[in-house]
């Protein structure tokens, strides 16, 4: 942190920890990984923890977990139905990873890890792929029926399941660059402000009053950033179950 | 389905204690009643959560983020998939130009796919069997 403090890009710089290397392929710990690591580690932790009790009448913690459980299992009811619910692991896993993530990211100094494109991306393929390797699974060569819709015309058929398929091949790039575009520019556009009063208050008695502004616009920001972070991690889960619903009724 | 089952059962015990076919039609007609209320009170609290999702205005620039990056999403790939076979058969503006179209289609398809009010996941018709089908696909694997 002893670069420029008000470079609003250097907090997604990426440092190795723990340089780590197997031939000519870099695997450093860093702090990414680092975070990632937190991540699930705080996760899980906060599950096991609260639900350790098991209390018929729950206490806070075991409410959090519940009401994220019940949550989780509506939203997964709702857009994939009950044959859904067996991907219910899955979609926990990926909810509660990419919600504690962005929310990790609004700790001051932490990095954020979902704001870099390649973190999103892999999250998006592991769904892509366990939609296309269960709906080949289950539903073998019907599964593309998927890219045939019903009703359309002979002559129009290959245009028509063309376009099916690079929509569907599009899933995967609009899933990843949402999330990690929001983190993204919601983050820059934090510390561009807080840049503001930096520089502001440089200027003497003046610019300290000025800086109130910036000020201002960084508090409102960083409610945005925090409703923006829970947002995301649903907006994401929410696809993600209609994938699966793709994958377990395909031909709808 | 499993709720039936259990009122058949209950019938039958009670039919060994005192059978009577009157009884019998009074409970029919109780448990279509009951059927009859639990299924408006279900299209009820339908309609209640579907108002409850009404976008408000922070919901709306979330929406309004999704659909274009839906559409976006659905040029990069077609563009990105043309330009990959014009560098494989060597046939540069054509697989561009043609796929650029594709891509654009199939964007359009994007976002009319997540403005349209999605279809209700399963009709119970079609998704009856299929649970059951899980169901015993689960004991299965159980058992082996």
């Amino acid at each position: 942190m002893e670069h420029d403090p008000t470079d609003p890009i250097h907090q997604f710089q990426i440092n190795r920890i723990v340089p780590i290397k197997i031939g000519d392929w870099d695997f450093s710990f860093t702090n990414s990984a680092l975070f990632m690591v937190l991540t699930v580690a705080v996760t899980a932790a906060f599950l096991y923890y609260t639900t350790r009790g098991r209390g018929l009448v729950p206490s806070r913690g075991q409410s959090i977990t519940e009401l994220t459980y019940e949550f989780t299992a509506n939203m997964l009811r709702d857009a994939a139905g009950t044959a859904g619910m067996r991907f219910f692991p899955f979609v926990f896993s990926i909810f509660t990873f990419v919600l504690v993530a962005n929310l990790f990211g609004m700790v001051p100094y932490f990095f954020t890890v979902t704001s870099h494109l390649i973190v999103t991306f892999a999250l998006a393929m592991l769904v892509m792929a366990v939609v296309v390797g269960y709906g080949l699974m289950k539903h073998g060569l019907h599964f593309f029926k998927l890219f045939v819709p019903e009703g359309v015309p002979g002559v129009l058929l290959p245009l028509v399941v063309l376009i099916e398929v690079v929509s569907f091949l599009s899933r995967p790039v609009s899933l990843s660059v949402r999330l990690f575009a929001n983190m993204l520019a919601g983050h820059i556009t934090l510390k561009v402000f807080a840049g503001f009063i930096v520089s502001l208050s440089a200027f003497g008695a003046l610019g300290i009053l000025g800086s109130i502004l910036p000020l201002l616009m960084v508090v409102a920001l960083t409610a945005l950033e925090f409703l923006v972070a829970a947002l995301q991690a649903y907006v994401f889960a929410v696809l993600t179950c209609m994938y699966l619903n793709d994958a377990i009724h395909p031909g709808h | 389905m499993a709720e039936e089952d259990g009122q058949a059962e209950n019938g039958g015990q009670r039919a060994v204690e005192a059978p009577s076919p009157a009884d019998r039609a009074a409970w029919d007609a109780r448990r279509a009643a009951l059927d009859a209320k639990l299924a408006s009170h279900r299209a009820r609290s339908d309609v209640e959560a579907e108002k409850r999702r009404r976008p408000g205005t922070s919901q709306g620039i979330a929406e309004g983020l999704k659909l274009a990056s839906e559409f976006v999403a659905g040029i990069v790939v077609g563009a990105a998939i043309g330009y990959g076979i014009d560098r494989l058969a060597g046939t540069m503006p054509l697989g561009l130009v043609v796929f650029l179209m594709i891509g654009f289609a199939a964007g359009v398809r994007n976002v009319l796919r997540s403005v349209s009010p999605a279809p209700p996941p399963r009709p119970d018709a079609s998704a009856e069997p299929d649970e059951a089908s899980a169901r015993k696909e689960e004991s299965g694997s159980k058992r082996a």
